[in-house]
């Protein structure tokens, strides 16, 4: 793939398929694409849905809340560094999504009829890479950002120490490195060595996922 | 929530990678804390595979954190001890913002370039090679040229290399010219100026090659450092002493100024002869104003097209001296708005002076060296270090933020600190819990394996070992340098100092000899902090003026104010050289107070020359 196009170029599957091709830039300009419009629904559903229990308390939540009010186009130059922590959540959670069509389909034996929101018709639907987009899809839905947050909540809680939690969520709100580094009185190799840290672990996660398929 | 977002094995972390973090996270706290470890013992933690990763690590932490001597440890130190990662080590050092600041000062350099020689130069930022020496790294682009670190062919040396940015490939006449300046600034040695190596051409710009200095510029240095009258005079006159030569030969410097001199092992040197070379180019070209701002003579700026003499290098010498005695550039002390405006209209008047100089002497000289007209200057370095060998220079210690310089040791006798008041001691258990005391109180403090762990640990060579709960460092640094002696101590304090006053008492003992060598010359200075990075200076003794003396109370609240704790320090200063015949001492000591009631809590500190 190396041109971007078609009204439905902000698929993830798309930009996965950009991302394993090696097309970089292509990659970036869907993913930019992809998540600005992410951010919309994602503003609207977190303004809108009744919060959970404990949300006070709710870390993910609040860290979503504050990125997502107060996303700007600035951040999206961070954001399109392919080893930012959104696109690994996004890639997880869809991985997540495609696992959980599949179980759907499967559940209702054979019937391979999924709710699409975009509502794509044809052959494509047979293929599970493409399922993808009825979840995660061209048009993100509120239903993708519900199970992004819980994707998240699963991972912060799986890091081993507070002090990388504290560094994910607030790179979650969109604080840069140097940011965070003097929010927490340390050097900020010290942010990008732990931000690696946390990333060769989810990275690993997703192989995980991508193998269990 | 659904079962399907929870891994069905957890992944574990890798635990090696984890704790690789965590062994950063332990040296980084001990960085913070102005203390240090070493690589050996954290790098035998971890497996195999993981120590380069962990060696680079550590060492990025080291470089970003200097110890309070404003180093961050000698690159040729580690070079030695670790030559298996010498690709890391050299790549950290070239990456380094702070090492190159060091290297290349051009904080306010104007180098406005009108010629068309530089429209198509090269960008070199990633050249491998210059002339025959690998590039291992570019340091800075300013607006005189590029700097390198680079390596030395066959001999394996670490050079600095800087590229200036006028091309001469076309013009024998000015190539004659530089060949020339650059003869006689190799031929130029004293351990006050950087040594210059060798001058080659790439792509027809010429290229200086030149010693590599390691040490925090001046003006980093005096962040967080104090030094004495006696020590700025000193360290102008040894630059002024290292320029005679180039004086004689009309070479002149162009470029002296706080950045643009390095402190190594407790001595300046100047570096970046960059514009030495370029002054005789810029006659042919009238390229502009080139050169530091606060520290460029008038007719630098105001006429460029007309020779530079040697007493253009007096004009910034003098802002040097009156930087170093004042903390303030000249520009400041006018309170010019503009530096280039500050030329037309300054006129270095008498009062300005007075008032932030009450020394006559040191007034005299500098409005010679920074009058306007540069026949009424002295005429070069060598007059000017006649002026200055003239002036009998106090020891007081120059009033700003501080911590050590240079010094060796030797007549000191013993100094006591107390913490004092009397009326109602503080129980050290209640500590942090406390509201603040009204008035003046005793502070008790308990010596321990926390506080002793404090003091000396960043000297190289010290040997730091405990002796029936006492801390004891020793260290042995025979030295042709001066050299200075330090001891730190930090005093909980129980609540936010600030609304109650502190004071502090010393004592010093009968001096004690050591021949009769420092007899004369040895001075301790006593500082406080808050943080133990930033020290003022509220008392300094010289030991032969009195015996026995008492001295203060010393109220130290200002110094202090808005911590919990306070740090306290003995310096321990001479003029004149260690003979390095033997060891120096210096240990705290919990003992009686020999004159005042409670005996038991009293601090002593004691720092002892002995040997021979």
């Amino acid at each position: 793939m190396t041109t971007v196009d078609s009204s439905s170029d902000s698929s993830v599957t798309q930009w996965l398929h950009a991302l394993r091709s090696g097309n970089d830039d292509a990659a970036r300009q869907i993913w930019e694409r992809y998540f600005s419009r992410l951010t919309g629904i994602a503003r609207k559903y977190l303004l809108t849905t009744p919060r959970r229990m404990a949300d006070e308390e709710d870390v993910v939540i609040n860290a979503f809340q504050s990125f997502f009010h107060g996303v700007k186009e600035d951040h999206f130059h961070h954001l399109a560094d392919r080893q930012d922590l959104w696109q690994i959540l996004v890639m997880l959670t869809s991985r997540k999504a495609i696992k959980q069509s599949l179980h759907e389909r499967r559940q209702k034996r054979g019937g391979g009829h999924v709710r699409t929101e975009s509502g794509i018709p044809g052959p494509n639907k047979q293929t599970p890479e493409l399922n993808i987009n009825s979840v995660a899809g061209a048009v993100p839905t509120p239903e993708f950002v519900v199970m992004m947050i819980q994707q998240c909540d699963v991972l912060i809680e799986h890091l081993p120490d507070e002090r990388l939690r504290e560094i994910a969520l607030l790179r979650f709100e969109g604080f840069s490195n140097s940011e965070i580094a003097e929010r927490l009185s340390v050097h900020e190799r010290t942010i990008e060595r732990k931000l690696n840290l946390i990333r060769s672990h989810w990275r690993r996660l997703l192989d995980k996922e991508l193998a269990d398929e | 929530m659904s079962d399907l977002f929870r891994p069905a094995t957890p992944l574990p972390m890798d635990d090696s990678e984890l704790l690789l973090d965590h062994l950063c996270d332990k040296y980084e706290s001990l960085l913070k804390s102005d203390r240090d470890a070493s690589f050996e013992e954290l790098l035998s933690e971890i497996e195999k595979a993981l120590v380069p990763s962990l060696f680079q690590e550590l060492l990025i932490l080291r470089l970003a954190y200097p110890t309070s001597d404003g180093t961050r440890g000698l690159i040729s130190s580690y070079l030695r001890r670790y030559p298996e990662y010498e690709d890391i080590i050299l790549n950290a050092y070239s990456h380094y913002n702070e090492a190159s600041q060091t290297l290349t000062p051009t904080l306010f350099s104007v180098a406005s370039q009108t010629d068309d020689t530089v429209d198509d130069l090269e960008d070199l930022q990633h050249v491998y090679q210059l002339g025959k020496y690998p590039v291992i790294g570019h340091l800075k682009s300013g607006g005189q040229g590029d700097v390198f670190l680079a390596r030395h062919p066959t001999l394996g040396k670490v050079v600095v290399i800087k590229v200036l940015k006028n091309r001469v490939e076309h013009d024998s006449t000015r190539q004659d010219r530089l060949i020339r300046e650059g003869q006689i600034l190799a031929n130029a040695q004293h351990p006050n100026i950087v040594q210059v190596h060798d001058l080659d051409f790439h792509d027809g710009r010429p290229f200086l090659v030149m010693e590599f200095v390691e040490g925090p510029t001046l003006s980093s240095y005096l962040r967080t450092q104090s030094i004495t009258e006696a020590t700025a005079i000193r360290w102008v006159s040894a630059i002024s002493e290292a320029l005679i030569g180039l004086h004689e030969q009309h070479v002149v410097h162009r470029d002296i100024t706080p950045n643009n001199i390095l402190i190594r092992d407790g001595e300046p040197v100047l570096i970046d002869f960059g514009l030495a070379l370029d002054a005789k180019l810029d006659h042919a070209t009238a390229t502009g104003l080139a050169g530091t701002v606060p520290y460029m003579a008038p007719e630098q700026v105001l006429a460029p097209d007309r020779p530079i003499t040697p007493a253009t290098d007096v004009f910034a010498l003098g802002g040097l001296l009156l930087y170093l005695l004042t903390g303030k550039s000249v520009h400041r002390l006018i309170n010019a708005e503009n530096d280039v405006e500050l030329h037309h209209v300054a006129r270095f008047s008498d009062n300005q002076l007075a008032e932030a100089l009450p020394n006559n002497e040191f007034r005299n000289l500098l409005l010679n060296c920074l009058s306007s007209s540069t026949t009424e200057r002295f005429q070069d370095a060598t007059q000017l270090l006649a002026a200055l060998n003239a002036i009998k220079a106090p020891t007081n210690i120059i009033n700003r933020r501080s911590v050590l310089t240079a010094a060796g040791l030797g007549a000191l006798g013993f100094t006591a600190f107390q913490l004092f008041d009397a009326e109602e001691p503080v129980a050290p258990e209640d500590l942090h819990y406390l509201p603040p005391p009204e008035g003046d109180f005793t502070l008790v403090f308990r010596l321990t394996d926390e506080t002793q762990a404090q003091y000396l640990q960043s000297w190289e060579n010290a040997l730091l070992k405990t002796e029936e709960g006492l801390g004891v460092a020793k260290y042995w640094m025979p030295s042709t340098a001066n050299q200075e002696g330090i001891v730190t101590y930090r005093v909980p304090i129980p609540f936010e100092i600030g609304s109650a006053r502190l004071t502090v008492r010393t004592h010093t003992y009968p001096k004690l000899k050591f021949g009769d060598r420092f007899a004369d010359s040895a001075s301790v200075i006593l500082e406080a902090s808050s943080d133990g990075l930033f020290w003022q200076t509220f008392h300094e003794h010289r030991h032969t003026d009195e015996a026995n003396a008492q001295n203060g109370p010393y109220d130290i609240s200002h110094i202090v104010a808005g911590g919990t704790e306070v740090y306290l320090r003995a310096r321990l200063l001479t003029d004149t050289n260690w003979p390095g015949v033997g060891p120096i001492f210096a240990q705290f000591m919990r003992t009686p107070f020999s004159e005042e009631g409670d005996q038991t809590n009293c601090f002593r500190l004691s720092v002892t020359a002995c040997g021979e």
